[in-house]
C-alpha cells in the first residue's frame, strides 16, 4: 500500500509539472514505483494521471558521447499509451490510445516531442470522461456498438512516411491510416486512398520499395480476403485489389521482393459467434494441426502460389529477396501466439506475460515445386526485426532485433534487454543491463555511404527503476562496442511498438 | 411529421396493425433514409417485404423522422434501415464489404463482422400495432 500511494502522488505531481511545460524538472524525482512484475506497466501510469495534458516536450536533451555529424533526421515512434480514462480502464496492451514520439537529431542536438494522437474515438471518449469502446482484447462497461472499425481506431501501432517525409501516417491494423503533421504531430484525420477503400483496413506494416512505391494490405477477420494497396511515392493510390486466400484472420505483417508480395498465413481462425463477443480476441482459435501457409502473390497479375509450412505463429517478418524461382525470407516464429497475445494484460496486478520462446526462422520458398526449406536458427527469444530501408525486397545482410537476454528469460520482467545485429553468420549484442527495457531499435542508413555497416542503429530504452527513457545511437557494424551516443530524457516514455526514421 | 403510406396489399387481413418507425436524429441530413420491413428470416436484411423512404432533409433539428407501415397482419417483424447519402439507392460499402453509410436495425441489434440475424432484430406486432425506434450509425 505504501508503494502504491507514493507512486500515485508522484504521478499526479508529474502530470501537473508536464502540463506546465517544465518537464526537465521531472528528473529530480526519486520515487520507486515499479517492481519486477510491474516494470512494463509503470511506463504507462504517468499518462493516466489527471494532470497529463497530452504532450511531453524537451527542447534540448543532454548528449553523452559523440553523436555522428552525418546522422540527421527524426526518429518517430508510435505505441499504445493511454489505458485509463476516468474510472474506466482498457486491459489489453494493443488497445491503448496511440502516442506519437518525435526525437529530432540535427547539428549535434537532440529534442523530444511526444503527443497523444487524436482520433474520433479519443475525442468521443474524452467528452464522455470514460472509455466507450472495448477493442481487440479489452472490454469496458456498457460499451457502445461498433459499426465502423475507425470508430475504435486508436492509431497505435506504427508509422508510414512518404513524399520525403512530408506525409506522415499513424497506423493501426483494422482501420484507416491517421494523417499526422510531421512538424507539430497534430492529428489531421483519416486518410482516404480511394472511394472504394474508404474506411477499409490499412495494415500497420506497409513496405516501401527502393523506388518509393508503398505496398500494403488490409484484412477483415472471418472474410478470407486480403485487400492490396499499391501507392506511388507521392501518396497517390495506383492499384487496389481484393484477393481470396485460405485464411486471413490475423495477418500483422508481410514482405515484398522485386516481383512478389509474401504473406505468412498462420492457422489462427476467427469464428463469428452467434452471441456478441466481449472482444475480437475472444473469437480466435488456434489450429495446432494445420500448416502455416506461405502465400506468394505476383505484383503484376496477382497470381497466387500457396506453399505449406510447419505449424507456426507470426507477427513480424524480416526482409525477403528472390533469385530465380526461389524466395528467401526470415520471420520470428511464435510457438504459441494465441496464448502470447492473450497474456498481454496491462491491468494493475495482472500476471506478467509468459515466456514466449520465439525463434528467428529462415525460409527458402521454391515457387515451381511449391516446396519450402525451413531453418529454425539458434537466435531465440527475439522480436522486432528491422533492416536497411534502402534494400527492402533486395538481398542484404544486417538484421537488427531485440532479444530477451539470459538475465530476463524466465524472470517476471516483460520485455527485452538486449539489441543485436545479425548478418546471417555473426551476431553482435548490446545488453542494456539490469533495470532496462529496450524498445524496437531500427537501422538508419548513412546518408552517403552505401555499405550497411556504415549506418547506425537507433533505439530507446526505458529504465524502470527510475522510470526514465534514453535514446541510444550505435554504429551498425559495432553494436557490441556499446552506444556511441546516449540522450537521456527527463521522463519515461510509454513502452511502444514501432518507429520510423525520416532523414533531414 | 408522419408519412402515412397505405400499402397496396391485395388482401387485407381481418385484423390490421400499424408499425410506427421513429428514426432518431441523424448527424447529417444528406440523401434519403431507406427503411425495409421484413417478415421472413431468410430475407433479412436484404429483401424487405415492404420498403419506404423518407428524405433526410425533412428532419427538423433534434426531432426524429417518423414513418408508418400500415395495415399489417399481426406477427413477427424486423426492420433494417440506412441513409442513402449519395442517392444511389444502395448501402455503399468499401472493397472489404464494410458499410460506409449510416445504418441500423430494430432493437438496435448490433452488427458484428456482418449484419445481425433476424431474431436479434425481431419484434412482435399485435393488433394494437407497434412503435419502433431506430438509431442509424
Amino acid at each position: 500500500m505504501h508503494q502504491t500511494s507514493t507512486a500515485w502522488s508522484r504521478r499526479q505531481w508529474l502530470g501537473a509539472v508536464v502540463a506546465l511545460g517544465s518537464a526537465a524538472s521531472l528528473s529530480s524525482t526519486s520515487a520507486r514505483a515499479a517492481t519486477n512484475s510491474t516494470a512494463w506497466h509503470s511506463s504507462y501510469a504517468p499518462l493516466d494521471a489527471p494532470g497529463f495534458a497530452g504532450q511531453l516536450r524537451t527542447d534540448r536533451l543532454p548528449v553523452k558521447g559523440s553523436l555522428p555529424a552525418a546522422l540527421r533526421g527524426t526518429l518517430y515512434r508510435n505505441g499504445p499509451a493511454r489505458f485509463g480514462r476516468g474510472n474506466s480502464r482498457l486491459t489489453h496492451w494493443f488497445d491503448g490510445d496511440g502516442m506519437l514520439q518525435a526525437l529530432r537529431i540535427d547539428n549535434g542536438q537532440v529534442s523530444h516531442h511526444g503527443r497523444m494522437l487524436v482520433t474520433p474515438k479519443s475525442t468521443q471518449e474524452a467528452a464522455a470522461g470514460r472509455f466507450l469502446y472495448g477493442g481487440f482484447g479489452s472490454t469496458v462497461a456498457n460499451p457502445l456498438p461498433v459499426t465502423q472499425a475507425d470508430a475504435i481506431n486508436p492509431a497505435n501501432i506504427n508509422l508510414l512516411h512518404m513524399d520525403q517525409g512530408r506525409q506522415l501516417y499513424a497506423l493501426w491494423e483494422a482501420g484507416s491510416a491517421l494523417q499526422v503533421s510531421p512538424d507539430t504531430l497534430e492529428s489531421q484525420g483519416f486518410k482516404v486512398w480511394s472511394p472504394e477503400t474508404d474506411g477499409a483496413p490499412f495494415s500497420a506494416h506497409p513496405r516501401t520499395a527502393p523506388d518509393g512505391t508503398v505496398w500494403n494490405f488490409g484484412y477483415l477477420p472471418g472474410t478470407g480476403k486480403l485487400l492490396i494497396y499499391q501507392i506511388a511515392p507521392n501518396g497517390q493510390l495506383q492499384r487496389q485489389t481484393v484477393l481470396d486466400v485460405p485464411n486471413a484472420d490475423m495477418v500483422h505483417d508481410f514482405a515484398i521482393t522485386e516481383r512478389h508480395l509474401i504473406f505468412l498465413l498462420q492457422p489462427l481462425k476467427f469464428e463469428r459467434p452467434a452471441a456478441p463477443m466481449p472482444h475480437l480476441l475472444a473469437g480466435m482459435a488456434w489450429n495446432a494441426q494445420a500448416p502455416m501457409l506461405a502465400c506468394v502473390v505476383a505484383m503484376t497479375d496477382w497470381r497466387t502460389v500457396l506453399i505449406e509450412l510447419p505449424n507456426s505463429g507470426v507477427f513480424h517478418l524480416g526482409n525477403a529477396h528472390e533469385r530465380g524461382d526461389q524466395i528467401h525470407l526470415a520471420y520470428v516464429h511464435h510457438p504459441d501466439i494465441l496464448s502470447t497475445v492473450r497474456s498481454f494484460d496491462v491491468s494493475p496486478g495482472a500476471p506478467h506475460p509468459e515466456e514466449i520462446g520465439t525463434v528467428w526462422t529462415e525460409l527458402d520458398l521454391h515457387l515451381k515445386s511449391r516446396r519450402a526449406v525451413v531453418r529454425r536458427t539458434d537466435l531465440t527469444h527475439v522480436e522486432f526485426p528491422r533492416f536497411d530501408p534502402r534494400r527492402v525486397g533486395l538481398n542484404q545482410q544486417l538484421t537488427v532485433m531485440l532479444q530477451r537476454g539470459q538475465a530476463l528469460v524466465g524472470s517476471p520482467v516483460f520485455g527485452f534487454n538486449t539489441v543485436l545485429t545479425h548478418d546471417g553468420e555473426h551476431t553482435q549484442r548490446h545488453d542494456y543491463g539490469p533495470g532496462w527495457l529496450a524498445e524496437e531499435h531500427i537501422y538508419v542508413p548513412h546518408p552517403t555511404l552505401t555499405h550497411e555497416k556504415a549506418g547506425w542503429v537507433l533505439g530507446t530504452a526505458y529504465h524502470w527503476p527510475t522510470e526514465k527513457t534514453t535514446l541510444s545511437v550505435f554504429n551498425a557494424g559495432q553494436i557490441s562496442a556499446g552506444p556511441v551516443a546516449q540522450m537521456p530524457l527527463p521522463y519515461g516514455l510509454p513502452l511502444g511498438l514501432h518507429g520510423q526514421f525520416v532523414p533531414v | 411529421m408522419a408519412l402515412l403510406l397505405g400499402l397496396a396489399a391485395s388482401v387485407l387481413p381481418a385484423q390490421a396493425a400499424d408499425i410506427t418507425v421513429e428514426i432518431l436524429p441523424l448527424p447529417s441530413t444528406e440523401g434519403t433514409v431507406m427503411v425495409s420491413l421484413f417478415d421472413r428470416p431468410a430475407d433479412f436484411p436484404r429483401a424487405g417485404v415492404y420498403n419506404q423512404q423518407i428524405t433526410a432533409s425533412r428532419q427538423v433539428a433534434g426531432q426524429p423522422l417518423l414513418l408508418v407501415f400500415t395495415q399489417l397482419p399481426p406477427g413477427r417483424y424486423a426492420i433494417a434501415a440506412f441513409q442513402d447519402k449519395d442517392g444511389n439507392a444502395k448501402l455503399n460499402t468499401n472493397l472489404m464489404g464494410i458499410p460506409n453509410e449510416p445504418f441500423g436495425f430494430s432493437n438496435n441489434a448490433k452488427a458484428s463482422f456482418g449484419p445481425p440475424n433476424f431474431d436479434s432484430a425481431a419484434f412482435e406486432v399485435g393488433a394494437q400495432g407497434a412503435s419502433i425506434q431506430l438509431q442509424l450509425q
